[in-house]
């Protein structure tokens, strides 16, 4: 399982040096291709859209935060050194950087408000910028910018041989491309990948979404500015509204991420070395009879890479060149328990909980009359309970009953009305998510929330790296955990193929990885069989002999019962009774309200 | 009435179903159980036709459904309950309910339907009027089934009902579910983690394992097979 750092270091700086490569043959067919202009323009289109592509691809790619006002922030790069440079003689070089600041405080001031929202509300918020933008500039008397000829030379970005425009842009692209590449194996990658799989599951992993979702915006929005600037300069003789903040930025610019496969490194390049030529051919051709041509095949190729390649053209090519890998057989053979019990699966080393220090007779969380109601229903009405260290406390109740909700309040997801929650005697009451998972509470979900496009190694590494203090150890503690949890013939398979027992297992490993020392378990038995059922129940009560507090939600009370040393009866969103699992089960209004007479008679001999 | 046979299936790239043949009599009582990933959903999916077969033929009522759209399975009375309570939640429990009565063999008796769904599930006649989602979980999935129930189903398949709900839903859930097949008298299909319920309410049974039938046979015989006991009844 684990992997040689060697090794890993070594496919990473093959991945460097590929980049530097290509880039390198970039800049020499350019210069083998001479001072032919219309074939260095389509070679320095072709580079330009890729850079900008491959920005884009950061937040809305990686951190799938669709960015469709991205114009703004490549027109804010365009506007703002043009017009430095034909107002006060501010060289390109220096006003491309204040372009990029202009473009990230921008985008700071959109996405504070903007990155809270979710999905498609988001991506239709971005859009409503440059629209706003461009009637201004209009409106300000900017709507065409002839830019200065001062002759021609390096300090004013000027040349006649598009040669030098062409090297510029390979610069530029290169840098972009390392910077997703360190992106790619680094925490803040994997964190922006899990945000785009499941900002739920990210968020009780330890990732701070909101600013994990600004420093990918803010890295894009700067990098758009840059291919701003250098589109203007290196191809325009007039910089209009249309050519900086308009539609067709972004269509082109989605068109290529698409087709190319998102979140990809080599995607946009390779659909920009397809598309932008086709685009230009068309321009040449038909463009006096018919303005606005190119953007067409931009809007073909949209529709069938959307149709018939959605994970582009860069996954298709490299899925001719890899042979499928071999398909391990599952770890665990669904109904095979006995084998596993053999294989030792189950036998789980300790998962050390960080430190047990303090009074081990304090208790680990207080939960002190809570009360919660959703648009005048109350959910959770002044529940008090205490948590004691490395037990296993069971709560019970009828569905609806807001076991979920007191989950969701004790984790951060929710916020309770009134009352509180200490943590270790620390008041919690108001934290998010991440930071309590930074103190040790851990997670799983009752429809479990896994990342379902990265492998099963990767799921883990997302939740050791909230503990982990570099990349190393991380890998280290995920896989350990995989190994442990009996998923090392798992680990590298997407997560989205696993039988439902490898699923909850994968739960169990993710959380375990945040090292935490208080672990909420939501019906973790759910939709298993009576055996599987033992099994989780096993696997809880060795999670709690290493020392981790778990609390669990569960209606197959009968397994409940054999584990818990302590349970909670909720009903209607109230405290009923606590106690030892028999006094609870034989409350009379539990059994009235959840357990059933029929219950008693299979499960409780008397 | 319903014959399935050797039907092989994938599911997202994985052979779900490898050559799995069940026979359904008209008004007959059937579960199917195995361990989980067996392909239990899928092969309900495959015969209400939200996963296509690779190869083998489906039958219902003798006529061969196999590459038949779902939509048209649904106007032939093969009403599938999927997994995990899918109602609209911004509409109310009645209108929910209409909507099961979509199928045109069905509109016409939507009342008498909607008196008789009610009578079945009282809960469901107090809230009628609320959004189907700020019901409780137990009470979606009675909404759930109600709505299957509303389109007249010939063939009522129900793909674990009782999952996550407390030991006392799930209990009337399967009280219920014996109600309905006295009163509509159509044929069931039960997929259901809880064997031992499973077994108690059906007349026959099949065991479905990696993708093939295994066992097949009638509910006695199978709830004193030891094998069943120790891996599906959780007993001896």
């Amino acid at each position: 399982m684990k992997i040689g750092d060697r090794l890993q270091g070594l496919l990473v700086s093959r991945k460097y040096l590929s980049i530097i490569l290509v880039c390198i043959g970039c800049a020499l067919i350019s210069l083998f291709i001479g001072t032919d202009r219309y074939s260095q323009r389509i070679l320095l289109l072709i580079i330009l859209w890729a850079a900008a592509s491959s920005s884009f691809n950061i937040i809305s790619g990686y951190g799938g935060q669709v960015v469709f006002g991205y114009s703004m922030y490549v027109g804010t790069g365009a506007y703002t050194s043009v017009l430095l440079f034909k107002l006060l003689g501010v060289s390109p070089w220096l006003g491309m950087w204040v372009g990029v600041i202009i473009a990230i405080i921008i985008a700071f001031i959109i996405g504070l408000p903007t990155l809270r929202l979710h999905g498609a509300y988001f991506a239709v918020a971005t859009i409503a910028f440059p629209l706003i933008t461009v009637p201004i500039l209009n409106n300000l008397g900017f709507e065409e910018i002839i830019i200065p000829f001062t002759g021609h030379g390096a300090l004013s970005m000027q040349f006649t041989d598009l040669r030098y425009y062409v090297l510029i842009c390979v610069l530029f692209l290169a840098g972009v491309l390392l910077i997703i590449q360190t992106m790619e194996c680094s925490r803040f990658g994997y964190a922006l990948k899990a945000i785009n799989q499941n900002e739920t599951a990210a968020e009780g992993m330890g990732i701070d979404t909101y600013w994990t979702k600004m420093t990918a915006f803010l890295i894009s929005a700067g990098l758009g500015a840059i291919a701003g600037t250098l589109y203007s300069f290196g191809l325009l003789y007039v910089l209009t509204t249309f050519s900086g903040f308009g539609l067709s930025i972004i269509v082109k610019i989605l068109s290529i991420t698409i087709v190319g496969g998102i979140a990809t490194l080599w995607g946009p390049l390779i659909a920009a070395i397809f598309l932008v030529p086709i685009g230009e051919f068309l321009n040449a051709q038909f463009g006096n009879r018919y303005p606005g041509v190119q953007d067409i095949i931009f809007g073909a190729a949209l529709i069938f890479a959307i149709i018939y390649m959605r994970e582009g053209i860069w996954v298709k090519i490299r899925g001719c060149f890899r042979t499928a890998p071999q398909r391990p057989t599952p770890s665990i053979k669904p109904g095979a328990m006995k084998d596993m019990e053999k294989q030792g699966a189950l036998e789980i080393e300790p998962i050390k909980p960080r430190d047990v220090e303090s009074n081990i007779h304090d208790p680990i969380l207080k939960i002190e009359g809570i009360s919660k109601s959703f648009g005048g229903v109350l959910a959770l009405e002044n529940v008090s309970f205490d948590v004691p260290k490395g037990k296993i406390v069971g709560i019970i109740g009828p569905n609806g009953a807001g076991k979920t909700t007191l989950f969701n309040v004790i984790n951060g997801y929710l916020k309770p009305a009134k009352g509180k929650i200490f943590f270790e005697g620390k008041d919690v009451t108001y934290f998010k998510p991440h930071d309590l998972c930074r103190l040790g509470v851990g997670r799983t979900f009752q429809v479990a929330q896994t990342f379902g496009k990265m492998t099963v190694l990767e799921n883990v590494l997302t939740g050791a790296f909230s503990q982990a203090i570099n990349f190393a150890e991380a890998h280290r503690i995920a896989g350990g955990v995989v190994q442990q949890m009996g998923l090392a013939g798992r680990a590298y398979d997407q997560a989205v193929g696993l039988t439902i027992w490898e699923t909850k297992s994968l739960e169990f490993s993710r959380a375990l990885a945040t090292k935490p020392k208080l672990l909420l378990v939501d019906e973790p038995m759910a939709g298993l069989n009576p055996e599987e059922a033992n099994q989780i129940a096993e696997m809880i009560k060795s999670i709690a002999k290493s020392g981790i507090t778990v609390i669990v939600i569960e209606h197959v009370v009968q397994n409940l019962v054999k584990i818990a040393d302590w349970m909670i009866g909720l009903d209607d969103g109230r405290k009923v009774t606590e106690g030892t699992p028999q006094q609870v089960i034989s409350n009379p209004h539990m059994i009235e309200a959840y357990l059933g007479a029929k219950w008693r008679e299979r499960h409780v001999k008397s | 009435m319903l014959k399935v046979k050797e039907i092989t299936s994938q599911y997202s790239g994985m052979t779900a179903l490898q050559g799995a043949s069940i026979n359904l009599e008209d008004g007959e009582f059937v579960s199917i159980i195995g361990p989980n990933g067996a392909g239990k959903s899928t092969l309900l999916k495959a015969i209400s036709g939200t996963v296509k077969c690779t190869s083998g033929e489906i039958y219902f009522k003798d006529i061969n459904i196999t590459q038949m759209d779902a939509h048209k399975r649904t106007r032939l009375g093969i009403i599938h309950i999927p997994e995990g309570r899918r109602v609209f939640p911004s509409l109310t429990v009645t209108q929910n309910l209409e909507l099961g009565a979509y199928r045109s063999e069905a509109r016409p008796f939507l009342r008498e339907n909607l008196e008789l769904v009610l009578n079945l599930f009282p809960v469901l006649r107090e809230r009628h009027n609320q959004f189907a989602g700020t019901l409780s979980g137990g009470e979606q999935q009675m909404l759930a089934i109600g709505r299957g129930l509303m389109a007249i189903p010939c063939l009522l398949m129900l793909d674990e009902p009782s999952l996550g709900l407390s030991p006392l839903l799930a209990d009337s859930i399967f009280e219920a579910i014996k109600e309905i097949r006295e009163k509509l008298k159509c044929s069931i299909l039960l997929v259901e983690q809880r064997a031992a319920e499973a077994l108690e309410l059906c007349d026959r049974a099949y065991i479905l394992e990696s993708g093939r039938i295994s066992i097949s046979s009638d509910r006695e015989t199978l709830m004193g097979n030891p094998m069943v006991q120790k891996a599906y009844l959780g007993t001896a």
